[in-house]
């Protein structure tokens, strides 16, 4: 049976395979001492027997969350909205592009009057801005906008 | 009482200073690109003689490659402070850390050469490359002026057996295995030992650790023999009678430390050591240059950046842009010859 | 004590205790929100500290570090997500409390034990600080490293249900710690030529991610799940009674000596501390008690915050007697001394004496602030918990990329939070506690390079790990807490297994 930490456990062991490989390449130490693939090579190595644990000790018992085809849209969705508006801080201006993705959330999370989630995500960015702005001098990022 | 308020006055009153820094930033950059010729004229430029250049139109902003409160934070801070009334614009300090100085510095190199973004450039500029650790070379800038040099010097317990650099270069170079500190691998403190252990044939045991402070502080425990770091970073033990400075790398006796030879009084002709300075990307205009280099002079004479230097033991040396760039090119040769036979390229 | 009686005189003058009093709340805010370290902090009003006098200055620095490391608990025992890395062992039990409607308890006992373990650990300060520093002094690579293992083994302590979990995520964040330049030969690992990744992942944006955004994931899942409005955790303002503080008061005392001591250790700052300071607390309960960690014991909350503002004295221990910065925070703080042209080390006594002892006061006095703001902010905080959740979430998801982006002013930092975020919500769901990649990513980079910086020293013989009397000792410690809690869990599974 194809449990979670079954497939977790395949990852992992891809991974530090893939961890051993690429460290197999470095150079040599010159000094006394282990060298520069001694520590990752060793954490692979201990990965790998970890995740067959994952894999071999009583799967059965082990609780399985479900995840709906509707969980993963919608866990897909929050995210890529979450890259878009990363992407385009630096470009369009962080104040106006928080503004718009925080309207989008409150309006996605409570579809409620849209005035008031205006008004809503204008006061956390504009106090959000504020703080960091003028209160601890962080250079917020700004684009063609502001 | 009265004294005690003042402070407090003079704290509102530098943060005002911030934010009004900050204000100023939200014009962005689009403002210099659309009407170029608009901004004022320099005064500096004028009372030189210099070719009029609109400059600055903007504020100016200085890149450190390295975090905040630390050294070089502290050299570009205190500079910025005194830069301002010279330029006649803001001036800011933005960190940006990261690859051992390497982000920053490209990210100065790639700025837009106008002159508003100047970056604070350090010894690094030439070893980094040299390692292959960096994409920019010293070339993609031109240096405006030099603030700042340290060099190394070899530091041991009080205690130690060796009461002179003579007597430290006759056991190095009879016996293998002297343990020297160092702030990391392929640093510039790092390079230094290596440097004196090239030049007297000697066979260290090079032991790196995550900057200066560690590394003093096992020499403060008696867990290695001695340190190549600066004189300034172990100022405070020297005094203390903790550390005995046995010789600099320079090619005069620091003012700090009259009594401290050089290196080449024994007969080592090394001179090897950190400096910070101030550069803009190459291609710059050249009055842009000398409407800086003017500025950044006269700032760099200031008393209080002085004193802040000299608070901070760190050494005061001023170059400006021609002198900058000698002390770059002839540095780079050493460093160009010197790392490959390290063998850290990898 | 005549010299203390007159530092503590110039520390209450008018404008000394107002700087204080302003650094404690600034320091609050600061620490309280998601990226801004007690670091942050105090580098971002360095430049405002030097248009001040010396005494001023320092003052205001040392109050805004003491208010965010406090500050930091707030927002790990409200929402889970740990404002600063020192209180990541805080939200271990503090969000189980809150989620218990036991808020207003948890945040009144983390700022008694915050002030608590400050005021403890400037008293260590001014009282043995020269024998504190001997013994730093005696910590060199192999002791380091047997510290940074004794730290890692905490693992298998704070791994939850399953052991075999938390070590797979421990591993795997030592993994993702050895990113960067290598710290012995500075070889670039696993970069991919990004000069980005030259000096490796930052922690700090895969704790905002592993914790802040992951929370605010699966909060926006359940949310939208449940349709209706979710029901708001309750919370009301009890005060802990006088029985329960008796029940804290060894935690608090055991812990903020722990926190002196690591904070004294060059190279080891808070966040270490708290879990040390944490799983110590564990190890010295009751049978029964044990189980109750990391679901909401006062305990937990109590030793992680005594343990992490302990740091604050220790930390001055090296700087002011050895003028060597132990932490971070510390070199921030020597750079500010030597501005106003104070030297610390071993002369600042004689020099500045007037300095220090004041300097001492203010710290003392912004201990006990700290206590008196959490309680008095208490009421304040748990407001937090009745916004509406889709105001809430959509907030902590803005704090986290600010957040994230401020540390370094770059936007690689954010991609890494929102990465591990999306990991964060993954392990959530099936079980892989968070805690452990923090600890691995905080602890690996020091355990791998001075376990080899100590071979470099011994030219590549292991011995010197176990002649050295601290070293050995750390060691045996590390193995033993490794291990025993795994050997108890496998006693109760047999039992439980016979029962059945």
């Amino acid at each position: 049976m194809l449990t979670a930490n079954r497939i977790i456990g395949i990852i992992l062991i891809f991974f530090s395979s893939a961890v051993w490989y690429i460290a197999s390449g470095f150079p040599e130490q010159g000094g006394s001492g282990p060298g520069t693939a001694f520590f990752p090579q060793m954490m692979a190595v201990l990965l790998i027997i970890i995740s067959l644990g994952l894999i071999f000790v009583n799967p059965v018992t082990e609780e399985q969350t479900k995840f709906t085809k509707e969980q993963l849209f919608q866990f897909l969705l929050i995210v890529i909205t979450l890259v878009i508006y990363i992407f385009l801080i630096p470009r369009v201006g962080f104040a106006v592009t928080t503004l718009f993705a925080a309207f989008a959330f409150i309006t996605a999370l409570n579809k409620a009057n849209h005035l008031i989630a205006a008004v809503t995500a204008l006061i956390i960015t504009g106090s959000v801005y504020a703080v960091f702005r003028f209160l601890f001098n962080v250079p917020l990022p700004q684009g063609i906008l502001f | 009482m009265k004294k005690g308020l003042k402070t407090v006055l003079a704290g509102a009153l530098s943060s005002a200073v911030l934010l009004s820094a900050c204000g100023e930033e939200n014009n962005g950059n689009e403002v210099n690109g659309s009407n170029g010729n608009n901004g004022k004229t320099n005064e500096a430029a004028n009372s030189n003689g210099n070719e009029e250049v609109a400059f600055p139109e903007d504020r100016i902003e200085i890149i450190v490659p390295y975090a905040a409160g630390g050294g070089t934070d502290a050299v570009a801070r205190s500079f910025a402070e005194v830069a301002e009334e010279h330029l006649g614009e803001n001036v800011s300090v933005l960190n940006r850390e990261g690859g051992g100085g390497a982000v920053g510095m490209q990210e100065g190199a790639n700025a837009e050469p106008d002159g508003h973004t100047v970056t604070m450039v350090t010894v690094e500029l030439l070893t980094l490359p040299h390692s292959g650790l960096a994409q920019f070379t010293y070339e993609d800038f031109t240096p405006v002026a030099l603030l700042n040099e340290d060099a190394a010097a070899i530091t041991v317990p009080a205690d130690s057996e060796w009461e002179t650099i003579d007597d430290f270069i006759e056991t190095a170079e009879n016996e293998s295995g002297i343990q020297i500190g160092n702030s990391g691998t392929g640093a510039i403190w790092h390079l230094a030992a290596a440097a004196l252990e090239q030049e007297i044939g000697a066979d260290f045991n090079h032991v790196p650790f995550d900057g200066a402070a560690p590394a003093i502080t096992a020499l403060l425990g008696g867990h290695i023999d001695a340190v190549t770091v600066s004189a300034g970073e172990v100022g405070a033990q020297v005094e203390a009678g903790d550390l005995r400075i046995l010789a600099v790398m320079a090619e005069d006796r620091l003012d700090a430390f009259p009594d401290v030879p050089t290196l080449e009084e024994s007969g080592v002709d090394l001179s090897i050591g950190t400096w910070r300075g101030l550069a803009v990307p190459n291609g710059t205009p050249d009055g842009v240059v000398s409407v800086l280099e003017d500025a950044f002079g006269e700032a760099a004479q200031e008393d209080s950046f002085i004193e802040t230097l000299d608070n901070l033991d760190l050494g005061y040396r001023f170059e400006g842009s021609e002198g900058f760039e000698d002390l770059i090119q002839s540095q780079d040769e050493l460093f160009e010859e010197l790392i490959p036979s390290l063998d850290l390229n990898n | 004590m005549e010299m203390m009686l007159h530092g503590f005189m110039e520390a209450f003058q008018f404008n000394t205790i107002t700087l204080i009093i302003l650094g404690v709340l600034a320091g609050i805010i600061i620490g309280s929100l998601p990226g801004l370290t007690a670091t942050m902090g105090v580098a971002l009003f360095l430049p405002i500290s030097l248009g001040m006098d010396a005494i001023g200055g320092i003052v205001l620095l040392i109050a805004v570090y003491f208010g965010s490391i406090y500050g930091g608990s707030i927002a790990a025992i409200l929402l889970n997500t740990p404002g600063t890395p020192a209180s990541a062992a805080t939200a271990l039990d503090g969000y189980p409390m809150t989620k218990a409607g036991e808020a207003g308890k948890a945040l009144a006992i983390a700022a008694i034990a915050s002030g608590a373990g400050g005021l403890i650990s400037t008293l260590m300060l001014t009282l043995i600080s020269p024998q504190l520093s001997t013994v730093a002094l005696r910590f060199s690579a192999p002791e380091s490293f047997a510290l940074a293992l004794f730290g890692l083994s905490i693992i298998s302590s704070i791994s939850g249900k399953s052991v075999l979990k938390g070590l797979a995520v421990g591993v795997f964040g030592l993994i993702i710690a050895t990113v960067g330049m290598d710290p012995m030969t500075s070889y670039p690992r696993f970069t991919f030529d990004q000069p980005t990744l030259l000096t490796g992942i930052n922690f700090i944006p895969v704790m905002i991610g592993l914790f802040a955004v992951a929370e605010a994931l699966i909060q926006i899942e359940n949310h939208l799940k449940v349709k209706e409005k979710t029901k708001s955790i309750t919370t009301n303002y009890i005060f802990p009674k006088l029985r329960e503080l008796k029940v804290i008061w060894m935690s608090v005392i055991r812990s903020s000596f722990i926190g002196t001591f690591i904070g004294s250790v060059p190279g080891a700052g808070a966040d270490i501390a708290a879990f040390v300071a944490y799983n110590e607390a564990k190890r010295f309960s009751t049978k029964e008690e044990r189980d109750t960690f990391g679901k909401g014991n006062p305990k937990g909350i109590a030793s992680a915050e005594a343990g992490n503002n302990g740091v604050t004295g220790g930390a001055m221990v090296p700087l002011l007697t050895l003028g060597i910065p132990g932490d971070a925070v510390a070199a921030v703080l020597l750079g500010a001394l030597m501005i106003h042209g104070m030297r610390p080390g071993p002369m600042l006594f004689a020099d500045n004496a007037e300095m220090v002892y004041t300097l001492f006061a203010g710290m003392f006095i912004a201990a006990v602030l700290v206590t008196i703001f959490g309680l008095l902010g208490v009421k304040l905080f748990t407001k937090v918990l009745y916004v509406p959740k889709h105001i809430l979430l959509p907030t902590i998801l803005i704090l986290s990329i600010v957040g994230a982006y401020s540390i370094n002013n770059n936007f690689f930092d954010v991609y890494v939070m929102l990465i591990a975020g999306v990991i964060g919500y993954f392990m959530k769901k099936y079980g892989f506690p968070a805690s452990p990649l923090v600890l691995a990513l905080i602890l690996g980079p020091m355990a791998e390079s001075e376990m080899r910086r100590a071979l470099v020293m011994s030219e590549g013989s292991y011995a010197i790990f176990f002649t050295r009397p601290i070293s050995a000792t750390l060691i045996a410690l590390a193995v033993i807490s490794m291990i025993a809690p795994i050997i108890f869990r496998y006693i109760q599974y047999r039992k439980e297994n016979k029962a059945s």
